[in-house]
């Protein structure tokens, strides 16, 4: 592998590491919203529609 | 950055963050890098890994943005006692220690091939590795405590304080003799790498914007949901 490959190999490394951690967490914090509003919304059904 | 901690009771959810900020915030990361990569010449003497710079650069950029709002909204609790200042807080320290971290990785991936090593001991890093550990604390002691005002009020003093290593690590490159090389910025660059910093440091702020937004929307509603939990605990509604 020449100096070239190797440098390229490590920037591909580096924008994917990026991606994976950048959507990672936009996956979670999408997944723990949606969650979090069901509950909150079905506790404001259940309290006949008031909030606390 | 706008006032969104005071507008209503922590009891009280805000409205959903923008789906259309995200699409935004990503669409541009998506053409800035595409931009820098496909126009930065290959630098004379780091070739093309001077392209790890657009993302980490602008990642080490937004972890001190993010604590900074530690910081002040941590300030602004002590100060004025408002939950919700609180909550903001501790999802702007989510979201930074999550750029923390990424910014560590992206710099052992570019530390590996342009000084030989994955890892040295020196200033810079060390103190980076210092400001994530203290933020990962500052999760893990909201984590354990159950009371919301102490946990609030243990959190801002943590926040505070953590927040006062942001100036060390951006300064610990001129303060010690270190293995990192100076601060990268539009100043410091050759023209020809200027704009494409520029582009990925807009985007990855609008990312951060979206994250802490989204973060801090489910913060609320959490709290709100511990309200009804404790409200109906207590025999109420």
């Amino acid at each position: 592998m020449n100096v070239f490959e190797m440098d390229r190999n490590f920037v591909i490394a580096a924008y994917s590491v990026m991606w994976v951690v950048v959507l990672g967490y936009l996956v979670r914090l999408i997944r723990k919203g949606s969650r979090a509003r069901t509950d909150y919304d079905g506790m404001v059904g259940a309290n006949g529609g008031e909030k606390p | 950055m706008p006032d969104i901690s005071s507008d209503r009771s922590a009891a009280t959810p805000p409205p959903r963050t923008s789906v259309w900020l995200g699409f935004v915030a990503f669409a541009a990361v998506i053409f800035a890098q595409t931009f820098s990569i496909l126009t930065s010449p290959a630098d004379r003497d780091m070739g093309h890994l001077q392209k790890i710079m657009y993302v980490h650069v602008p990642a080490a950029w937004m972890t001190f943005l993010a604590f900074l709002v530690v910081f002040v909204y941590s300030m602004r609790y002590l100060w004025k006692q408002n939950e919700n200042d609180d909550l903001l807080a501790a999802s702007a320290a989510e979201v930074g220690a999550v750029f923390n971290g990424l910014t560590l990785m992206l710099g052992m991936i570019w530390g590996r091939p342009a000084w030989g090593v994955w890892w040295v001991w020196d200033a810079r890093l060390t103190s980076t590795l210092v400001l994530f550990l203290i933020f990962v604390g500052y999760l893990a002691l909201r984590a354990f405590v159950d009371d919301s005002v102490q946990r609030a009020k243990w959190s801002a003093a943590v926040g505070a304080i953590g927040a006062i290593n942001v100036p060390i690590v951006y300064m610990s490159v001129k303060w010690w003799r270190t293995l990192h090389q100076p601060q990268s910025s539009p100043g410091t660059l050759d023209p020809a790498y200027t704009l494409g910093l520029r582009l990925n440091a807009i985007a990855l702020l609008l990312v951060l914007i979206y994250f802490i937004r989204k973060r801090y929307e489910i913060a609320r509603l959490e709290r709100a949901i511990e309200d009804f939990a404790q409200a109906a605990a207590m025999g109420g509604k």
